[in-house]
């Protein structure tokens, strides 16, 4: 069966020369074709630039993104973003797809800096289950909110098995 | 007089799995002599929270986690309920209008895996923050964050001369009392935690071992 | 040069008047996943789903596979959806299939609409998109949070 819907989302990140971040986001599907480019300035991953396009939509007010976009500008990529973001975009009775493609763009920075950590973990060769496990189970101890965060590190996880992650002095 | 400072109670915080009355069982367990609720963009009625007390046995305060533009803020003595996001700067006018006081929340709070030390950030950038100019204290110790991000904090406060508090942050039952703020004088209300705060007379720890 | 990139491909099928079928497909520097799922038109609720993990950082990852049959009954369409699929899904399960489905989710009403207005515009070529649009937008307010509209 053919399809009556289709969409296409790309996020990409960019170190520039000036030790910014660029994030180039678009949304292209059967209606709406639109783009956006966050520029984060390190290390305070601070929103310094925000510009967006809308290249076609049957949404005659879809020409204000551009404006809209420009509210995050100061914003920071840390605690409470997804609330921030949301907040300042109008919730609910804003522009979701936009809002939605900042947080997109803010998670893809994220991502940008785990990649690395990722990279690591592939030097090792294992031979047994608990030598899989070792450095994952050391991220976790390293980084306390990957703890119930999902299915690898909730508490009945053999990568939690054995380690004391419940109250007590971090 | 030990205290967590900053604890989430389901419902008023959705996020939290905690059952009030649980809590309380549990900070008494563990030592504390009282919790602050500090629930999201909700407030506690006073008959309440009096009723939780007497049932605890412990003392039980309020206040308010409001979120910011330039992030989370635990807000005490402004019992005013903002239903949300507000421009700090807004925020500021208000609570100090109000005669109330501003702890910025876990402000190096970083992400699943990887924390501002990947970001090379030094104390003194972070210093630079608007954030630090507009409240009264900043949480150094936050039962949510690693070691790294509070010792960011706590270095940050030391450059800023700003005082620094200890609170769980709790949402689920075995994180309350994770760190928690020791008050060398006995707090009967929010005026005197306010007071005591910002007279230095504390220090910041750990609950004591549950037995 | 880029240093990270993520692509997601959502396709919508229309299976009969009352069910939608949607593919999401998501792969990135680190992850890759994929989700199937049939949605009642109606009211949004996932009739059925399936899930696929290409590529993931541990080797538990894979359980969250079974986990998404909690999606089974959530409705796209109720208030804080998003929320709660990111929550039963992303949060006992895995991350990335929450996003996933919370993409498909957005996906459902606008699918809806393009295929009206390629209906439409395929008996009146010369209408305007935008009053067809607005039209459409009218007559069917169970559709929530419009891209681009407001």
């Amino acid at each position: 069966m053919t399809v009556a819907f289709m969409r296409n989302k790309m996020v990409e990140v960019e170190p520039l020369p000036t030790g910014n971040l660029a994030v180039h986001w678009r949304l292209s599907d059967d209606l709406i074709d639109v783009d956006m480019t966050l520029t984060f300035q390190l290390p305070d991953l601070e929103i310094v630039d925000a510009a967006a396009n809308v290249r076609r939509s049957p949404h005659r007010e879809g020409v204000r993104a551009g404006e809209i976009i420009r509210k995050m500008v100061g914003v920071r990529v840390g605690g409470g973003l997804r609330k921030i973001v949301r907040g300042l975009m109008g919730g609910a009775a804003g522009n979701i797809d936009l809002t939605e493609g900042v947080l997109e763009c803010c998670n893809a920075v994220i991502l940008n800096f785990t990649l690395p950590g990722i990279q690591e973990f592939e030097k090792y060769t294992y031979t047994t289950e608990e030598e899989r496990l070792a450095p994952v189970r050391a991220m976790l101890q390293a980084n306390p909110r990957l703890y119930r965060s999902c299915v690898a590190f909730a508490e009945d996880s053999p990568i939690v098995r054995g380690l004391d992650l419940k109250g007590g002095v971090s | 007089m030990i205290i967590d400072l900053h604890v989430h109670t389901k419902p008023l915080s959705p996020c939290s799995h905690i059952d009030p009355l649980e809590m309380v069982a549990e900070a008494k367990r563990r030592g504390l002599d009282g919790v602050c609720l500090t629930e999201h963009h909700a407030l506690w009625g006073r008959s309440e929270l009096d009723e939780l007390a007497r049932q605890s046995g412990i003392r039980i305060f309020t206040g308010n986690e409001i979120t910011t533009d330039q992030g989370d803020i635990l807000v005490f003595r402004y019992p005013v309920h903002v239903p949300d996001i507000i421009p700090i700067a807004e925020l500021r006018r208000e609570v100090l209008a109000a005669g109330g006081f501003m702890i910025a929340a876990h402000p190096f709070r970083g992400f699943k895996v990887f924390g501002f030390g990947q970001l090379r950030m030094t104390p003194e950038q972070a210093a630079k923050r608007r954030l630090f100019q507009l409240v009264d204290a900043m949480e150094v110790c936050n039962g949510k964050l690693s070691e790294e991000e509070n010792r960011m904090a706590l270095e940050v406060s030391k450059i800023l001369g700003l005082a620094g508090t200890g609170g769980s942050d709790a949402h689920q039952i075995d994180e309350v009392g994770k760190w928690v703020t020791v008050f060398d004088r006995d707090i009967r209300n929010e005026q005197e935690l306010v007071d005591e705060i910002r007279a230095g007379r504390y220090t910041i720890g750990a609950a004591p071992a549950a037995s | 040069m880029i240093t990270f990139s993520r692509s997601q491909l959502i396709g919508m099928e229309f299976l009969d008047e009352e069910i939608v079928r949607i593919h999401g497909t998501q792969e990135d520097h680190i992850y890759a996943m994929e989700i199937e799922m049939d949605v009642r038109i109606a009211d949004g609720v996932i009739l059925a789903v399936k899930g696929l993990m290409k590529r993931y950082t541990t080797p538990v990852c894979p359980q969250a596979v079974e986990r998404l049959q909690s999606a089974v009954g959530m409705s796209l369409r109720v208030e804080g959806w998003m929320q709660a699929v990111m929550r039963d899904i992303g949060r006992n399960g895995c991350e990335h299939f929450a996003e996933i489905i919370t993409e498909c989710g957005r996906c459902l009403d606008q699918a809806r609409m393009a295929k009206a207005l390629a209906a439409n515009l395929k008996t009146d070529p010369g209408a305007d998109p935008g009053a067809l649009a607005a039209a459409w937008l009218a007559d069917h307010p169970e559709a929530p949070g419009v891209p681009l509209a407001l």
